[in-house]
């Protein structure tokens, strides 16, 4: 891609687009100060977008094909919940505690199943994601409600300043410095050695092998790592929404993630962001609708891997590279399709 | 003291009883497995609709039938269903080079649009069919209700009629074929893509048998099919994949061991006790009982 030129400095594209809407984020609440829907609407997309994005840098990345990404939300969420509650924790501490103890049991899950390939890990990790409905929905001895419920999660506070409900501008900023930190971080981890191997591993699987490149060791670094950021993300998600049930485990909630990696585009950096934004504006368009757009969702799931296996993204890139207006481009797919794994 | 041996019986007994249900599904889905090589997320609800279909048709038909008549109508549909699913959700994704998983995001979109249209169409409060067979029979000090016994007989002659077909028709040994290997078939002039429509149409009616014959105890909801379909799976790790005489094993050992988890613990238990078996197979058997891998 081309560069631009600012004087003596020169900024990629892709930077630069980032930039520029990181700008618009930071001024939208001071050019919008009432209008809370946009800003409710925003704070979920950044939850969402670092959902996605953690999920697209497992799956799309990785090659991991993991099912329990919305389970180690759930967990985050639950952790920070009752550590809050019972514990009497301030809320950033009980972030990062939850945090950590996501990640210990994404550790636990994968050291037994990361050895197996492709479809094995998804029923496996789907079966945490069943089992922890009806745990959660047992946990009275614990101090969660009957039904599944933890109530009046703590609100968050910064430098003794505690975040009221109605106003959502600190929610706001609170987001948008996880959402970027977070991203980064994924971002980082693409980009380091470990992005490396993987890309080594998917594209010449045989022989980054025999150059002693650990499959089994990267994998469960960067499963580890994912669910502590699902643990972060879904922790702050519990402070913001207050309320929290076993509803989150919901296949709507689930679908609904899987489109946004999907149809953002699969092992695509923004991809899983584009994706948030898309679905969630989406979702909003589709109200009239009612439990219909549920149906509609699927539907465009399946229309999206069938037609447009590269995503938005990935379908972009290609257009904006080949100037060829065609939905298939060699993307992700015809990558794994080269790593002749069976599975 | 007394009443822990005396619950034993019982216990069997239901586990054998459930037991069957998840051989009929967890067949299914090995079949589905080993000829197509796909995971069908949507099995679980071929099970839900099965069901529903069955609840339906009274109401639809404003008169109540004999349940063979309403087994001989629901089991073409849902022939049907699968084959058409097939055709529709599977199929687009074979000429994709990474089918596997594109197979399985589609048919767990498609599992979300089965489910959302029961949801629709027939309310979220569950629903209960009549048992299929009435009366009890007393032994002494326990009771055996015929229901039970009837689940066992018709799940065993739905899996005979599956050995039968698979191993005596022209048909199942295609599949069988198929299944072996698929390059092969295909040079000795086997149609893959009907066998594969067939394999899921079979699957489905395995999977509506068994929501039929689960629905007079457990009940009918919309998304009722997924607990019976990941502990079909976990049926079909420990029996070993591609393994018919382990599946239908594997899945009278979980039963029984379900049902005495739910008499001597808690049914809260259920669930746990399901994941940590797996987790145990894959650590101690990652085979299977009677599996070959890979």
């Amino acid at each position: 891609m081309g560069m631009i030129k600012i004087g003596r400095i020169r900024i990629g594209w892709g930077h630069a687009m980032a930039m520029l809407a990181l700008v618009l984020l930071l001024l939208l609440p001071v050019l919008m100060p009432k209008n809370n829907y946009l800003m409710h609407f925003f704070v979920l997309f950044f939850i969402w977008a670092v959902v996605a994005e953690a999920w697209n840098l497992i799956m799309g990345y990785a090659g991991i094909f993991t099912f329990g990404t919305i389970a180690f939300f759930t967990i985050g969420a639950f952790a920070t919940g009752l550590l809050s509650q019972q514990l009497g924790m301030s809320p950033w501490p009980s972030i990062l505690l939850s945090g950590i103890l996501t990640a210990l049991v994404g550790f636990l899950i994968g050291l037994p199943s990361l050895r197996l390939k492709g479809a094995y890990i998804a029923l496996i990790t789907y079966a945490l994601h069943m089992l922890l409905a009806p745990l959660i929905r047992r946990g009275k001895p614990i101090g969660i409600e009957t039904g599944g419920f933890i109530w009046n999660i703590a609100s968050l506070n910064f430098l003794g300043y505690v975040f009221p409900r109605n106003v959502i501008a600190p929610w706001y900023y609170a987001g948008l410095t996880l959402f970027v930190v977070l991203l980064l971080l994924i971002y980082w981890v693409i980009r380091s050695p470990i992005g490396r191997a993987f890309v080594a591993l998917r594209d010449a699987g045989p022989l980054a092998q025999s150059l002693g490149v650990n499959e089994y060791k990267y994998k469960l670094i960067v499963f580890g790592l994912s669910a502590f950021i699902l643990g972060v993300i879904g922790a702050f998600y519990a402070h913001y929404v207050a309320t929290i049930s076993d509803r989150m485990l919901g296949l709507d909630y689930f679908v609904k993630t899987l489109i946004m990696v999907i149809l953002g585009g699969l092992g695509t950096f923004p991809g899983g962001v584009v994706g948030a934004f898309v679905v969630i504006f989406l979702y909003e368009f589709m109200r009239p609708l009612m439990s219909y757009r549920l149906i509609v969702l699927g539907a465009i799931v399946i229309l999206t891997v069938v037609y447009m296996p590269n995503g938005l993204t990935g379908t972009a890139e290609y257009i904006i590279r080949t100037k060829k207006w065609k939905l298939v481009g060699d993307g992700f797919l015809r990558r794994l399709a080269k790593m002749k794994k069976k599975i | 003291m007394d009443t822990w041996v005396y619950k034993i019986p019982s216990a069997l007994i239901d586990g054998v009883t459930i037991g069957s249900v998840y051989a009929l599904m967890a067949l299914g889905l090995s079949l589905v497995f080993g000829v197509t090589r796909t995971y069908n997320f949507a099995h679980g609800s071929f099970y839900t609709w099965g069901a529903y279909l069955m609840w339906y048709l009274p109401v639809l038909l404003k008169r109540n039938l004999p349940y063979p008549v309403k087994f001989a109508i629901v089991v073409p549909i849902m022939f049907l269903f699968g084959w058409i699913f097939e055709k529709i959700v599977v199929r687009p994704n074979r000429k994709s080079p990474n089918w596997i998983i594109t197979v399985l995001i589609c048919t767990l979109a498609a599992a979300l649009i089965f489910d959302t249209t029961a949801l629709v169409v027939f309310g979220p409060l569950s629903k209960a069919i009549p048992p299929l067979f009435e009366g009890k029979i007393r032994l002494g000090n326990f009771v055996v209700y015929v229901n039970d016994l009837g689940v066992f007989a018709i799940a065993m002659l739905a899996i005979s009629a599956l050995t039968l077909f698979l191993n005596k028709t022209r048909q199942g040994t295609a599949m069988r074929a198929v299944a072996q290997d698929l390059t092969g078939a295909k040079i000795v002039g086997v149609r893959a893509d009907k066998i594969f429509g067939y394999s899921l149409g079979i699957s489905a009616v395995l999977a509506a048998i068994a929501g039929i014959l689960a629905a007079p105890k457990y009940f009918i909801s919309p998304m009722g099919g997924w607990v019976p379909y990941i502990k079909s799976f976990v049926i079909v790790f420990l029996g070993g994949l591609g393994s018919f005489k382990g599946t239908v094993c594997a899945a009278f050992i979980l039963g029984i061991v379900e049902a005495m988890v739910v008499i001597y613990l808690m049914k809260a238990w259920v669930m746990p006790v399901w994941f940590v078996v797996l987790i145990g197979i894959l650590i101690l058997r990652p085979k299977g009982l009677f599996g070959i891998w890979e």
